[in-house]
């Protein structure tokens, strides 16, 4: 054969082509279903999360007792998944408040929880929601 | 006519196949079923998630304790309680219908009925 004629031929298999050029395509795609499902599970969780420690930490009866609420929500949250998930999920939170001290009448409180999700193959993704209340006037 | 009649005679009697066509479109549909299946599994327990969380906010809302709960009361520091519905539930999947995939679904809520 000489060595022009491979430049010149269009001859080949359709088959093996479109397996060549598919398969990567598909095994990506599930990859990404795999991420995508992860990174749904720890927004749906941080949101949640966030919403439920900001609601314990503002209808603290009083200002000493807010942050350690807030923290019990997360680590009740916690205790109860398995160790896979634990590894899997790492659950961070931090709170802002916009009075000194944080339960002050009208004062804004948010809760800002990550959540790093680790995806397959050591990749990790961080999920961060916020949730923000107002301290109840009539407290 | 003529050739559509002998065509769908040949397709039905002929048993040659392509061996190539064969190794190919086997991996492509296994990688596809499981994209599918995964799809399925996720979308499932998304909408179990979703529904259990409505469940205990409910409760929380209405502060119903029945004696039917399937959820836990903890007790929280300073007053209220936590509500926290923890469950596995065995989920039907496309490619293994007799061995459904179990799933972990976690919910938590703060009642605040019991604030004083």
């Amino acid at each position: 054969m000489k060595p022009g004629i491979l430049f010149r031929s269009t001859r080949g298999s359709a088959i093996s082509e479109f397996l060549v050029f598919t398969l990567p395509f598909f095994t990506a795609l599930l990859f990404m279903v795999v991420l995508v499902n992860d990174k749904n599970m720890a927004i749906s969780e941080a949101k949640n999360l966030a919403r439920q420690s900001v609601r314990a930490f503002v209808t603290s009866p009083s200002n000493e007792l807010a942050q350690a609420r807030a923290y019990q929500v997360i680590d009740l949250y916690q205790s109860r998944l398995s160790d896979g998930e634990k590894f899997k999920r790492k659950i961070a939170m931090t709170i802002n408040c916009s009075e000194s001290p944080c339960l002050v009448k009208g004062g804004k409180v948010t809760v800002l929880i990550k959540v790093s999700a680790n995806g397959l193959s050591g990749l990790t993704s961080d999920v961060v929601a916020e949730a923000s209340e107002f301290v109840d006037l009539w407290r | 006519m003529d050739y559509f009649r002998v065509r769908k005679s040949s397709l039905l009697f002929s048993s040659k196949g392509n061996v190539e066509s064969f190794l190919t479109l086997l991996p492509q549909v296994v990688i596809f079923l499981i994209s599918l299946q995964l799809l399925f599994l996720s979308m499932n327990r998304n909408i179990g998630g979703y529904l259990d969380q409505k469940k205990i906010s409910e409760s929380a809302i209405q502060s119903s304790k029945g004696g039917n709960e399937d959820y836990e009361r903890l007790s929280m520091i300073g007053g209220g309680e936590l509500l926290i519905r923890n469950r596995e539930v065995n989920q039907q999947n496309l490619l293994s219908f007799f061995w459904p995939t179990k799933v972990k679904l976690l919910s938590i809520v703060v009642d605040e009925s019991s604030i004083q």
